[in-house]
């Protein structure tokens, strides 16, 4: 298990670096300086954007080798220097992006739990009552759901409910210029703000979870324990939820915790839609701006939280699993 | 091989779905080909109308905010997408298959070195790193079928060689090598076409994820402005205030034909995966 588990790590380290070394790389490989990636063309020259200038070159070593420069940039990059922010300039992207990633992740997670959730019930269900005009559907929808624009289906909410019935906000995390007389108050104010974000994440998830349970929930169903449940007589739904769904969880958890760093990429999409101010709007925005060094943190944070899930994944599985454990 | 294909379109030709999916596919197919005889006007001209006019029989799907007629620009889009989505599907097979091929007939340290690139690729998340590639190399059209497909191939190489692994186990395979047939005859003339059905299901669902992958990087602002496409139309849209003008038909129609061509696609894979898998046909 020990062994399993640092295989995964030694991956992850691979990845990260390899990540590092693609962002790197990206700017050198482009004619010209590569300084001209690191330093803000278009914003005004004064003297702290001069004295700023200095700092960077002195700090990622703009003026010595390459090889040089590569161990300089990993040193930043690991201790959080990430540069500074050509579109919220003379801001150091490190921070800008601490400030966006929690609307991120709260959007993230608040989908991720109610998919979650109903999935499971959705997909348990299916899976007992295979072959039904319930599971057909689901079957069908999942399909459908895999190939749907998530920014069209957020559009498609925000034309409708917030724009035609408004009872939802056009975009924006909080009410802007409202000031919070509650900590309630403030806490209503985000969920409210947060709903339609949620809801079109939670849509394009939501099936291809219950998919998967019901997938895992069918290959627990064949085993011997749930029919020595059955001719227990045992009533179906304890069967159904205390003896199967339960052996299908661990799969199922792992799934979840897997795609966890997909549905970030997903936010990105839905993020642009409700003008949601995480990091996929701040991508977006660097990408119309030429905002390079974000859009490189943006990448790095990004690949952190692909391999953070990924391994809170391998750990649950080995944890919670006692066939993966005692091996 | 023809009775084969025969009996494979027996099959496909009993779900509905498949074939409606083939249909949706052959008719944006149409679209792309005729585009210069089916649009009414030229989608990159500005003002052939009023800005933002609603749907009318001049302009069935309206204009945008630069006075574009909505439809011929919906009719050029499906141009993008089917190009992007199926050359980089096939770029991406390609390699993975190419990958699956020698990991899984050969083995070993091969094989060793081979899956741990392909678990270094899975986990590199893709849809920021095409659009930083984007940034830096300028979103041309070539530029984001080359990353596109370097970057796709990881789930293909892995299911071709755990196809290409049970493969190997056969006694079929084990009597080539016993007359003496070489790996490249082997893998060439007898492997690849038994994982030719698996190459092709994953043509299809790759083209799915391209499909959607260009869309949400044209709708960040990262694509070809000399080439319209859905996904793109949908960015200026929203860039230039349409949902509070209330001008649905500029982003509603684009957004549909994405989704409906991905759909298309969807379709069409699990069609072919009803062929490929006789579990799955139900009794």
């Amino acid at each position: 298990m020990i062994g399993y588990l640092v295989r995964r790590i030694i991956n992850y380290i691979i990845v990260f670096f390899a990540v590092l070394v693609i962002v790197f790389a990206l700017p050198r490989l482009l004619p010209g300086n590569p300084a001209d990636y690191f330093i803000s063309t278009t914003f005004p020259i004064g003297e702290t954007s001069e004295l700023l200038k200095a700092q960077l070159i002195e700090r990622f070593g703009l003026n010595k080798t390459v090889t040089e420069q590569f161990f300089l940039y990993i040193g930043n990059i690991l201790s959080g220097y990430w540069g500074v922010s050509w579109r919220y300039f003379p801001k150091d992207v490190f921070t800008l992006i601490m400030e966006r990633l929690p609307w991120t992740l709260l959007i993230v997670i608040l989908s991720r739990v109610i998919s979650f959730a109903l999935g499971y019930l959705v997909g348990t269900i299916a899976a007992w009552k295979r072959g039904s005009k319930f599971d057909i559907v689901l079957q069908a929808l999942g399909l459908t759901s895999m190939s749907l624009p998530a920014f069209w289906l957020g559009l498609i909410l925000l034309t409708i409910f917030a724009f035609y019935i408004p009872i939802f906000p056009l975009g924006g995390a909080i009410t802007s210029g409202l000031v919070h007389k509650s900590l309630w108050d403030f806490v209503y104010d985000v969920l409210y703000h947060a709903v339609l974000p949620v809801i079109t994440l939670t849509i394009v998830t939501f099936f291809i979870d219950a998919l998967v349970m019901r997938n895992t929930m069918i290959e627990v169903l064949g085993e011997d324990f749930i029919l020595t449940a059955e001719a227990k007589g045992l009533k179906e739904r304890i069967v159904m939820f205390r003896h199967a769904a339960r052996n299908a969880l661990l799969p199922f958890v792992t799934g979840i915790m897997m795609s966890f760093g997909l549905l970030v990429t997903g936010a990105v999409f839905v993020e642009v839609v409700f003008s949601y101010p995480g990091i996929g709007l701040l991508l977006m925005e660097s990408v119309l701006s030429r905002d390079f060094p974000t859009a490189q943190g943006i990448m790095i944070i990004i690949t952190l939280i692909f391999i953070i899930s990924n391994f809170i994944a391998d750990l649950t599985y080995t944890l919670l699993d006692p066939r993966v454990r005692l091996r | 091989m023809l009775r084969g294909l025969a009996t494979s379109w027996k099959y496909f030709r009993k779900s509905k779905l498949a074939v409606g999916g083939l249909i949706i596919i052959l008719i944006f197919i149409f679209m792309a080909v005729a585009a210069p005889y089916l649009a009414p006007y030229d989608p990159q001209k500005s003002f052939v109308g009023p800005m933002f006019s609603p749907p009318s029989i001049k302009h069935p799907l309206g204009t945008d905010d630069a006075g574009r007629d909505v439809l011929s620009q919906i009719i050029y889009g499906s141009r993008i997408s089917l190009i992007v989505g199926l050359l980089t599907a096939a770029v991406a097979t390609l390699l993975g298959t190419i990958v699956g091929l020698l990991s899984g007939y050969f083995g070993g340290s091969l094989d060793e070195v081979l899956m741990r690139i392909t678990d270094i690729f899975l986990t590199i998340p893709f849809i920021p790193l095409a659009i930083l590639f984007a940034l830096y190399f300028g979103p041309n059209i070539w530029n984001i079928i080359l990353i596109f497909g370097l970057f796709g191939w990881p789930p293909v190489a892995r299911q071709v060689r755990s196809q290409i692994l049970s493969l190997r186990e056969t006694l079929f395979v084990e009597a080539l090598r016993a007359l003496g047939a070489s790996d490249k005859r082997v893998i060439f003339i007898h492997l690849l076409p038994n994982v030719s059905g698996i190459i092709m299901a994953n043509v299809v669902s790759r083209t799915v994820f391209v499909i959607l992958a260009e869309a949400g990087l044209a709708f960040l602002g990262a694509s070809d402005p000399r080439n319209i496409s859905w996904g793109m139309m949908i960015f200026y849209a929203l860039r230039s205030g349409a949902v509070i003008q209330g001008a649905w038909w500029t982003y509603i129609p684009a957004g549909l034909c994405v989704a409906l061509l991905a759909c298309g696609f969807s379709f069409l894979g699990h069609g072919i995966n009803l062929v490929l898998n006789p579990r799955l046909r139900g009794r």
